[in-house]
């Protein structure tokens, strides 16, 4: 990682300086605005298979400004299930079958079928026809010519995450928050000494949110940039501390410095979740909480002002 | 340590990450990930604890080498030659 030089200067954006507005959920299908898909994609569906319970009718490509956070659960329904499984590629479905417990490859099918149901919405082709490649670090992307819409997933035990944008990179994270973790311990491995100490400070509750809040934040920028924790995690600050704002800080790869927003999305007794985006954030609504139905979960509008933020440095 | 009682032991700790798993019946070859719902986070702590077992002092560059049996069996043996 010797191109990856992270900026120490980090500062938390605070809701009320303009720069977050947090929305109380809107918990329509229509969250963000736009039209139905049955409008965009009439008669996509070959099949007829996809009814008007479909949870992702309404789901559309995002605007140029705008990451879209769809929230997943991965229990199994039948109908669902076979739909799903169908529109997986042959190496997906080898995959699902590697797996050596039915749940665990119930929800690798439920997650990566979803993905592909949202991947095609957005492309405006069948979920069957999305093709994915991956970089030397693993992290998927869309095979097409249309190289600008980004995605990320990702999942902990039956909840996933499905974040999509255009243009700009975008990681997302969401972890059970397992209260028997050894928080310290784990967070030697990957956090600063700085961060170390800020947990040590902590007891209980506190301390273990505060480790998945920074653990999320962090692995959602690596994943983001395409490196996942293969990068070196302890040189990119984040704070532990602040529950419900976001930060902002500069990276710089190569000769190139980048602005990144990270957003905590929701965070429950049992899950918290992170997103990280290139540019600077101008709104976010978010419903903060999890449900057991696939719904959009946060919508994020982005500052079209980012090339006059680039290379400013943050005291 | 002999291979297999490197290979016994990773097994063991494997087993304590994802307590359901039969870790016999996995296929050492293939990546753990893939046969398991093992996340980033179990990732690391099965890392954590194999380091903490062999007391190997496994740096953090090499935290993406552990990712099948085999792979384990082989790092720990060069990290113990070392």
């Amino acid at each position: 990682m010797s191109d990856l030089r992270q900026s120490k200067a980090i500062i938390d954006m605070l809701a009320g300086e303009g720069h977050f507005i947090w929305a109380e959920p809107d918990r329509t299908p229509d969250m963000a605005g736009r039209e139905p898909l049955a409008e965009h994609h009439s008669g996509r569906i070959p099949n007829g298979d996809r009814t008007s319970e479909n949870p992702f009718r309404s789901i559309v490509r995002p605007k140029d400004n705008e990451v879209l956070v769809w929230q997943v659960p991965l229990g199994r329904d039948e109908d669902a299930f076979r739909e799903l499984f169908a529109h997986l590629s042959r190496e997906e479905k080898d995959r699902a079958d590697r797996f050596r417990f039915a749940r665990d490859r119930d929800r690798f099918v439920v997650a990566r079928g979803t993905l592909r149901e949202i991947v095609g919405d957005c492309l405006n082709v069948e979920p069957q026809q999305v093709r994915f490649r991956v970089n030397e670090y693993g992290k998927p992307f869309i095979d097409s010519d249309d190289e600008a819409l980004r995605f990320n997933v990702s999942h902990s035990r039956d909840l996933a995450l499905i974040a999509v944008t255009i243009g700009r990179e975008i990681g997302v994270d969401i972890e059970f928050i397992d209260h028997q973790l050894d928080a310290v311990s784990t967070a030697r491995s990957v956090f600063s000494k700085s961060e170390i100490d800020e947990l040590e400070s902590l007891t209980g509750t506190t301390r273990t949110n505060a480790f998945f809040r920074g653990w999320t934040r962090k692995e959602a920028y690596l994943k983001a940039i395409g490196m996942g924790f293969s990068a070196v995690s302890e040189d990119l600050p984040v704070s532990m501390f602040n529950e419900s704002t976001g930060s902002m800080f500069e990276a710089q790869f190569g000769a190139s410095t980048r602005m990144w927003s990270l957003i905590s999305l929701a965070e429950t007794a049992e899950f918290c979740s992170a997103l990280a985006v290139e540019g600077t954030v101008e709104s976010v609504s978010v419903t903060g909480r999890f449900e057991q139905r696939p719904t959009l979960l946060a919508s994020v509008m982005m500052s079209r002002t980012q090339d006059r933020i680039v290379g400013r440095r943050i005291e | 340590m002999t291979r297999e009682e490197i290979k016994a032991r990773v097994l063991d700790i494997l087993a304590g990450i994802a307590p359901e798993a039969e870790t016999e019946l996995l296929d050492p070859e293939t990546d753990l990930r893939e046969q398991l719902d093992i996340d980033s986070m179990d990732y690391l702590n099965f890392v954590i604890a194999l380091d903490d077992e062999f007391n190997a002092g496994i740096p953090e560059k090499d935290y993406t080498k552990f990712t099948t049996i085999d792979s384990c069996v082989r790092q720990l043996e060069t990290l113990g030659r070392s």
